[in-house]
């Protein structure tokens, strides 16, 4: 068969046509379902809108009335508090787990797959156990606090255990437990990263006398550093949108003493609740900017101890 | 194949089936979503709460019945979810989806607010043109509902708080009901303290603890407390009617003594469960379902909730009682929370008129019967509260119940939940600042209604300067 060979010029002009056509309904979601609203909230953080009415341009004034709001600020803390404590302690508990699921023990695809277990469980029914787990009566864990050091305890130190979801100072170690309840998915990636780093360079490293934190150290934790920062980014941009469990436990009033009152949380009690879209779609905007300077701040920080085998030079 | 299906289709022809298929679309979607038909036949949307005890009434008769008598009516139900009723609403009512009846202090921040933000139809000429009876309510109730002369509700169901008791757990301990006459003096809270304690048993036991009482922030309303100590003025005056304040007045020696007790009572007097058994009670059932408490101050719908234990053979007889003096004189010292039925404002006449019918339907002395009947609410209409009594003539004699029941209404006064604009917001503050106080032992009342005073005051401050221009 004859092949027709186009002009170079029209070759393309069809290639790139092709290229639209099969791209198109991604990029008609994405116009659509991503960029259009993204637009549209900003528009609207400049304007005053209930819902009902139609919206009325107001400049700034959503954003003054949020910089002027404790409870805004209040939500802001909480949330840049639970990802200070919950991403790091996530990496650090998966990472852990992933290198003993990575041993060479019997029973390992049983041990896997019940510590991958939990993070099949939804968020909603993972935080209702909690809420039990964590009741400062009734709960298990105060139970045996109780037992070892309350005052009946078997060293009565007079401890009776925290109130965790009652006490401002515990709520957020209460929901950093629930975190690290889903921390299946980052284990499951650490434990690829892990099977994916040659042993080649575990048998050099051991040969020129490297033990075991040695190996650890200068052979796996550069060969996975790419991975551990993928899921730092991605644990930062999950914790500051932390939701579901906050509902849950106190059903959008950030109590006790807003110690609970997450960001996205207030964010939806102030546009579904207080029908103030447009301070809502500034949280929203505000919460954009504060994760992109976060995201921008750790691939920054991340070029001098993240080593990637495709470049030259990096270390760790 | 011959005849008009072997000629090639023409392009006027494909002109004429696009127009036929467009008109038909037309129609089938005004049929579907418009709410009328080519019949003329009205389709009512009536927004009620997921509620397995109201809903097969809803369901089951009005519906039925309503749609028997008006031939030219169907009525859509829509049950939600009551947290989630406030958003659907707006949602509903910005799309200019069909949204006629509804009850507006179900969900989000009530009467008030709604009324404010002009979604309430001026029922006053419906009322005047089909002479509707006003004089069967209880007194006082429609005033609840009205602003500047225009009446935006008609009450359904009405309630006050009471003190709940557990009559099985009293006789099992012999101590004495508590009294039934609201203007009793002898019963103050240094005797409901008193009654409490013999009817507690195994303070803290997870599995054996007993209480005497639980009591709590009834709904949350930040008056109710200090009501009970004579405090009338949390609110300014005419709070209530114009559903704006500058501020709430909490830390006078009434409103810090109400408050202390209500946390002396589990810390210091230890008859009322924790906060932490509380919750875990809660996933239980309830405080009073769980039959493990004594007495609780609160709400009327424990009425309905704790029904079924009167004919459950393993449940329990319940009382109701006035709610004790906090201090002598304290006479309002009832919440009373009452339900309307409110209309869409801005329908079309006809949408109008059947919505109308619908909420005269839904009111009518044969109506609020059976809805009383079948679902154990208290009535908004006076002849049929002797009736209402009988249902619980197994635990309680009609003419003690008619005392304690009805003296809520004359020594109460109407929740701020229901006419507060943005009362939601001023919620999640009283939250905050409750949930710690309540559960921490050392916590003082003083310190903490300091801080819910000022928050709230400025709350207050800026919604006024937010809505009342709007409202202009």
């Amino acid at each position: 068969m004859a092949v027709r060979i186009l002009p170079k010029g029209r070759l393309s002009r069809r290639e790139a046509l092709w290229f639209w056509l099969f791209i198109s309904p991604w990029v008609f979601g994405y116009v659509v379902f991503t960029l259009g609203p993204t637009l549209g909230a900003l528009y609207l953080s400049f304007t005053h809108y209930d819902v009902i009415n139609p919206p009325r341009w107001v400049g700034l004034q959503n954003y003054g009335i949020l910089f002027h709001d404790f409870v805004f600020w209040q939500s802001l803390k909480v949330s840049a508090i639970y990802t200070a404590l919950s991403v790091p302690l996530g990496i650090v508990f998966s990472l852990f787990i992933a290198i003993l699921l990575n041993q060479k023990v019997p029973f390992l695809g049983v041990f896997r797959t019940l510590f991958f277990l939990p993070s099949v469980i939804p968020f909603v029914a993972a935080t209702l156990l909690f809420i039990w787990i964590l009741n400062p009566a009734f709960g298990i864990i105060d139970f045996f606090i109780r037992a070892f050091v309350g005052p009946n305890g078997l060293i009565p130190l007079g401890i009776d255990g925290p109130q965790w979801f009652q006490d401002p100072f515990w709520v957020i170690p209460a929901f950093t437990l629930i975190s690290l309840w889903g921390f299946g998915s980052s284990m499951l990636i650490y434990l690829s990263a892990l099977q994916g780093v040659p042993t080649a360079l575990y048998e050099a490293a051991t040969i020129d006398g490297a033990g075991y934190w040695k190996r650890f150290w200068h052979v796996t934790l550069p060969m996975i550093s790419p991975v551990l920062l993928f899921t730092f980014i991605t644990g930062i941009i999950g914790s500051f949108q932390t939701f579901t469990q906050a509902w849950v436990v106190n059903g959008g009033t950030g109590s006790p003493a807003y110690a609970s009152m997450f960001y996205v949380l207030y964010l939806f009690v102030n546009a579904f609740r207080n029908f103030a879209i447009g301070t809502a779609a500034a949280q929203a905007w505000i919460l954009f900017i504060v994760i992109l300077v976060l995201t921008i701040l750790a691939l920054w920080v991340s070029r001098r101890y993240v080593y990637y085998e495709s470049e030259e030079g990096g270390a760790f | 194949m011959n005849g008009v299906w072997s000629r090639r289709m023409t392009r006027r022809d494909a002109l004429k089936a696009m127009a036929l298929g467009a008109a038909a679309l037309a129609y089938s979607a005004c049929g579907a979503g418009g709410g009328g038909s080519a019949s003329g036949k009205i389709r009512l949307v009536w927004m009620v709460r997921n509620d397995p005890v109201e809903n097969p009434w809803e369901r089951d008769v009005v519906i039925p019945q309503f749609e028997k008598r008006n031939p030219n009516i169907s009525i859509e139900l829509l049950s939600i979810n009551q947290d989630d009723i406030a958003v659907k609403r707006q949602a509903m009512l910005a799309a200019k989806e069909p949204l006629h009846v509804w009850s507006p202090n179900w969900g989000g921040d009530g009467f008030g607010s709604d009324r404010v933000r002009g979604l309430l139809q001026n029922l006053s000429p419906l009322m005047r043109r089909s002479h509707f009876d006003t004089g069967r309510f209880i007194p006082g109730l429609l005033d609840i509902y009205s602003a500047n002369g225009n009446q935006y509700g008609i009450p359904q169901l009405t309630v006050g708080s009471y003190t709940i008791y557990n009559k099985k757990l009293f006789d099992e301990s012999g101590v004495d009901y508590p009294p039934t006459d609201w203007d009793d003096e002898s019963w103050t809270w240094e005797k409901f303290i008193e009654t409490a304690r013999k009817l507690t048993k195994n303070y803290g036991s997870v599995d054996k603890g007993q209480y005497g009482a639980t009591v709590s922030v009834i709904d949350n309303d930040l008056e109710s407390p200090p009501r009970i100590w004579g405090q009338n003025d949390v609110w300014p005056k005419d709070a209530f009617k114009t559903g704006f304040a500058t501020h709430v007045t909490c830390t006078d020696e009434r409103s810090v003594a109400s408050y202390q007790a209500f946390h002396d009572i589990v810390f210091k007097e230890k008859v009322a469960p924790s906060p932490a058994i509380v919750s875990a009670l809660a996933n239980l059932g309830g405080t009073m379902p769980s039959g493990k408490v004594a007495m609780e101050i609160q709400g009327g719908w424990d009425l309905w909730v704790l029904k079924g234990q009167i004919s459950d053979p393993n449940g329990f007889c319940i009382g109701i009682a006035p709610i004790p003096f906090g201090a002598p004189g304290a006479k309002l010292r009832s919440v009373t929370f009452t339900d309307p039925w409110s209309i869409t404002n801005g329908l079309s006449e006809r949408y109008l008129d059947a919505s109308w019918k619908l909420v005269e339907f839904l009111v009518s002395p044969e109506q609020a019967r059976i809805y009383m009947e079948k679902t154990g609410t208290p009535p908004a209409q006076k002849e049929l509260l002797p009736d209402y009594y009988k249902i619980f003539e197994k635990c309680m004699k009609p003419e003690d119940m008619k005392t304690t029941f009805e003296g809520a209404f004359t020594h109460g006064r109407e929740s701020s939940n229901h006419l507060i604009v943005k009362w939601d917001e001023l919620n999640q503050i009283w939250s905050n600042n409750f949930d710690p106080f309540f559960s921490g032992a050392s916590s003082r009342a003083a310190d903490m209604l300091q801080t819910v005073e000022f928050q709230t005051s400025n709350k207050l401050q800026e919604i006024r300067a937010e809505w009342k221009p709007a409202q202009a």
